[in-house]
């Protein structure tokens, strides 16, 4: 019925038209030119005719569409106060819904940059036991990730060489080691080691350049590296004083295999030799992948893999407690990525609940708003109906608005995204504590997509209701009340989503208050020793003359400019690792034996800035002598004089004794950790000193010593850790998820305060402004101003108490989510609540009164008139 | 649109008045565009006059909403036209359309009272 007609086939259903016409003109006596100009003359511009088909022939529902558009616009227009709230707080939530599904796309639907996954494993193994497993982290946490059956997937170099030459199942193998930290002289980057069929293995290929491959991966062969970003391509990075030539770029978005530890250089397994970190045999050194050979079986693949790593292990001696071989497993590529999400779960899941929030709250918003206009268009909607236009046509109409308005908010919220995009490393960042370059973070077409879908679903779904209250209507009625008498009042729809945002908003608001008052709480423990004013690294030192390199590094730390004094010791301050190590004490070793043990060099709680409470420091003299803290004093010689008491340490009488010679106070790093009592002894003259932390203090600003203390420490071939940090750092990243969330939730929570005002204000507006008669009326019959403002400021709270109640409710119930984020408050705060409360409330109350006071100022006489 | 002698007693027709009574002249079977207008013109004692040029248009329209069915075919002077028939959806569509506008022309009739007045 709807079939397309072309153009010609009209054109010559006109001149059969004009033909007939002539005929009959003809017939009726006229001469046929005449006629055939009569018949031309009455029928019009044929163009112009043939114009009007083009246009009819058009699907209806489009031109219908179309006309709706243009209306909405149009009436959209006539009201710019209404469009700008209405599309700005859509643009909020929108904009805050394509931030926060960026990260969660990326952190939970994306996998390794790598496309041919499907017969790629990397290899891991579980065991009950650990002992064949040097260089493993040891202690109670780890014996418990074991005992739970974690499958752990690291390996010794030799246990991926032998797997390489004899597991004849897997077409091709490689390892790479997590990347490591290392001080450039450009700064910090991370470099991943992999041998040279990394590449091979995961058939990945270069963005520019070339990979590298096992002709690469050979001890004297010229060092190569591999960049993520392409603006290294063809330099030379200088790494521990070796000059690594960058001869490739890594595929876009590729970073390694584990996106908690991504890299910004790979070099050749081979290389990693020179690095000071590098211990071969170490069962936390490599980390297998393999392919599986064409025909290959994963069952075989996996049996005969678990039998060399068994033979390696036999082969390694000490081969210690290798009665039962660890059970290999095969996983897929992806399960590095569960780390990322386990890491992160938590803080984007009260991420994604507060923005689910606050685009509820701007749903409500628009849904209050459209039913306060739906109800001031009463009259023109009335009339509308009255002439003829059919509901299903006026409901479309009104829904085509709502949906404009989504679409303008939704476009204004993804440009306020794109704008904020540099956030999003941060942000993710900050949430995973880990760097967030393994993961792509733009935003693409699909969370676009997403963004749009949730804004027109907003406008369709808040939009409906109000569009069929408004068309609900008796036109006779309605005009009839046009003509004076003030419609009934039906505003409970808008009051009731006034009530849900405020209720939304004050969950919003009461989270971010139990934040501030968490973070206020942490900050308010006192930690023992002075962040400000402290610079410390976390080193390895270079195997050989470690003691020599140690005071000669101390020597020119002290040397620097602006330092008071600097120390050496094995941990930081805090090493927050409570050994069972037994020693004894009055003869006996007591009951419980859980120490904090550490070796320190002189001025050690000096540079600290930790308080010497009795006794004296270490010293570098002939007499040995051992410092504890106050919670040794009190848990194990109370009431008994410390110093000079004798300690054994491992056993009793003990290898070592020595006297108290001093007692620190108690300090901490953390505030959620228990004291714990702890010993310092002075570093054994002759030891090995691997691990070592130097710390110095200034009486100055610390972050100008960082270069200084960087290249000091870079000067004598010595490996951070990490990077070289300030205390106040350190003391913050203490509490960097709940600065975090609070500083989220207090955005949040100021967003959807002023959402609701606006939401407040709009609905009261459009209130006053259909109320104006009846409001006319009653200052005509000597009403007060004050008593009208008091009038509509009054009824708009009713919803605005009620919603801040519901929402009080809702927060005691929702903060049980997070209340082990919580310090020293509980999730049923009564001061938050009552803070939150009373915010809420004045700035509805504010944001009501503008209306009121509008209305208060009507001048009786043309108001009445004019109904 | 082009109206010709003007001066003489012959009306234009009212928006959307048109589509009735296409739909109207069709129930007596099918016919073509020129037929239509000469039937709605000698029907009204030539007192309604159609605008040949909308004519088509509306035609178009009609058919669009499936109230009519168009044919190519030959006149009665065996000229090419294009034959237009009455649907069941067209004939339902006049049932109502008519049944509003007599109820409209009734009330303003009532309201302008017996000619004359």
């Amino acid at each position: 019925m709807s079939r397309r007609r072309s153009d010609a086939d009209f054109a010559r259903e006109i001149d059969a038209h004009l033909a007939l016409e002539t005929d009959r003109l003809i017939a009726e006596g006229m001469g046929p030119d005449a006629a055939r100009a009569l018949a031309i003359g009455r029928f019009g511009n044929p163009a112009a005719v043939a114009e009007r088909f083009y246009e009819s022939r058009r699907i209806a529902w489009v031109d219908h569409a179309r006309q709706d558009l243009v209306h909405a616009w149009r009436s959209l227009a006539r009201t710019p106060g209404f469009t700008v709230i209405a599309v700005l707080t859509l643009a909020f939530g929108v904009a805050a819904t394509t931030l926060v599904a960026t990260p969660i796309k990326a952190v939970f639907l994306q996998d390794v940059a790598v496309t041919d996954t499907a017969t790629l494993r990397a290899l891991s193994w579980t065991s009950p036991r650990r002992g064949f497993a040097n260089g493993l982290f040891r202690g109670p946490r780890w014996d418990a990730r074991l005992a739970a059956g974690e499958h752990i997937d690291s390996f010794p170099f030799a246990a991926y060489q032998t797997i390489e030459a004899e597991a004849s199942a897997f077409e091709d193998v490689a390892c790479w080691r997590p990347a490591t930290e290392a001080l450039t002289p450009s700064g910090l980057v991370r470099v991943q080691a992999a041998t040279g069929t990394y590449f091979q293995t995961l058939r990945v290929t270069p963005l520019r350049g070339r990979l590298f491959d096992d002709r690469d991966d050979r001890p004297g062969s010229p060092l190569v590296a591999l960049a993520a970003d392409p603006a290294l391509l063809d330099q030379t990075i200088v790494i521990h004083g070796h000059a690594f030539a960058v001869v490739g770029i890594l595929p876009r978005g590729f970073t390694g295999l584990d996106p908690m530890s991504p890299a910004d250089l790979i070099v050749p397994y081979s290389a990693d030799a020179l690095f000071p970190t590098f211990q071969r045999n170490d069962w936390s050194q490599c980390h297998i992948v393999g392919r599986l050979a064409p025909g290959g079986s994963w069952e075989q693949s996996r049996a005969q893999a678990e039998v060399v790593v068994h033979q390696a292990i036999l082969s390694q001696p000490p081969a210690t407690d290798a009665s039962e071989p660890p059970r290999l497993h095969l996983d897929e590529l992806s399960v590095r990525f569960s780390n990322l999400r386990r890491a992160t779960a938590r803080p984007l899941g009260v991420l994604v609940a507060t923005v689910g929030l606050l685009l509820l709250i701007t749903c409500a918003n628009l849904g209050g708003l459209l039913f306060a206009r739906g109800r001031a268009r009463h009259k023109e909607i009335a009339t509308r109906v009255a002439v003829g236009a059919s509901r299903s046509r006026l409901v479309r109409q009104l829904l085509t608005e709502s949906l404009l308005l989504s679409a303008l908010g939704g476009v204004a919220g993804i440009a306020g995204a794109l704008a904020s995009t540099p956030l999003l490393p941060w942000l993710v960042s900050e949430l995973g504590g880990a760097p967030a370059s393994g993961l792509s973070l733009s935003i693409d077409l699909p969370v676009l997509a997403f963004s749009m879908a949730v804004s027109a679903t907003c406008g369709l779904v808040f939009g409906i209701w109000p569009a069929l209250t408004a068309t609900r209507i008796d036109p006779a009625a309605a005009l009839k009340h046009a003509a004076g008498v003030s419609p009934p009042v039906r505003a409970r729809a808008g009051k009731t989503a006034v009530a849900l945002q405020l209720a939304l908003s004050m969950v919003v608001i009461v989270g971010a208050g139990l934040l501030i008052r968490t973070v206020a709480n942490l900050y308010a423990v006192p930690l023992g020793y002075q962040p400000e004013g402290l610079v410390f690294a976390e080193t390895n030192n270079p195997v050989g003359r470690p003691r020599a390199v140690v005071e000669e590094t101390l020597a020119d730390l002290r040397a620097l400019p602006g330092v008071s004094v600097a120390s050496v010791s094995q941990w930081p301050l805090f090493n927050n690792t409570t050994l069972r190590f037994p020693f004894c004490i009055g003869g006996a070793e007591p009951a419980v034996q859980q120490l904090d043990l550490a070796y320190a060099f002189p001025q050690f709680f000096e540079t600290w800035g930790v308080r010497l409470t009795q006794g004296r420091d270490l010293d570098d003299g002939a007499a040995a002598g051992v410092i504890v803290n106050e919670t040794f004093v009190q848990r194990f010689l109370k009431g008994q004089t410390p110093l000079g008491t004798t300690i054994g340490l491992g056993g009793c009488p003990g290898r070592t004794q020595a006297p108290i010679i001093g007692v620190v106070a108690d300090h901490i790093d953390r505030q959620r950790v228990e004291r714990v009592p702890a010993v310092y002894l002075r570093y054994p003259r002759a030891g090995a000193l691997y691990v070592t932390t130097y710390a110095v203090r200034t009486a100055g600003d610390e972050r100008v010593l960082l270069p200084d203390v960087r290249r000091v420490i870079a000067a004598h071939g010595i490996a951070p850790t990490g990077d070289v940090r300030t205390g106040v750092e350190y003391r913050d990243s203490m509490t960097r998820l709940e600065r975090l969330i609070a500083r989220l939730l207090v955005v949040f929570g100021a967003l959807v305060f002023f959402i609701s005002c606006l939401g407040v204000y709009g609905l009261l507006s459009y209130t006053v402004s259909w109320r104006v008669p009846e409001i006319a009326l009653r200052i005509a019959v000597g009403a007060e101003r004050r008593d009208v403002v008091r009038l509509i400021v009054g009824e708009s709270m009713l919803p605005v108490v009620f919603g801040v109640a519901a929402g009080a409710i809702g927060a005691a119930i929702v903060m049980r989510s997070i209340d082990t984020l919580l310090f020293g408050v509980s999730t049923f705060d009564a001061a938050t609540l009552l803070v939150s409360a009373a915010v809420l409330t004045v700035g509805a109350s504010l944001a009501s009164w503008v209306p009121a006071r509008r209305a208060s100022t009507i001048d009786p006489a043309p108001a009445l008139r004019s109904e | 649109m082009s109206t010709r002698r003007t001066g003489d007693d012959r009306v234009m027709l009212l928006q959307g008045t048109l589509d009735l009574l296409i739909l109207r002249t069709l129930v007596f079977g099918p016919q073509h565009g020129q037929g239509i207008a000469r039937a709605i013109e000698t029907g009204s004692q030539d007192t309604l006059l159609v605008d040949h040029g909308s004519l088509y248009p509306a035609l178009q329209r009609l058919e669009a909403r499936g109230w009519i069915a168009a044919e190519w075919g030959t006149s009665d002077n065996n000229r090419k036209a294009r034959f237009y028939t009455l649907t069941r959806a067209g004939r339902r569509q006049l049932t109502t359309e008519a049944t509003k506008w007599r109820r409209l022309a009734s009330a303003i009739a009532g309201i302008l009272g017996p000619e004359g007045a």
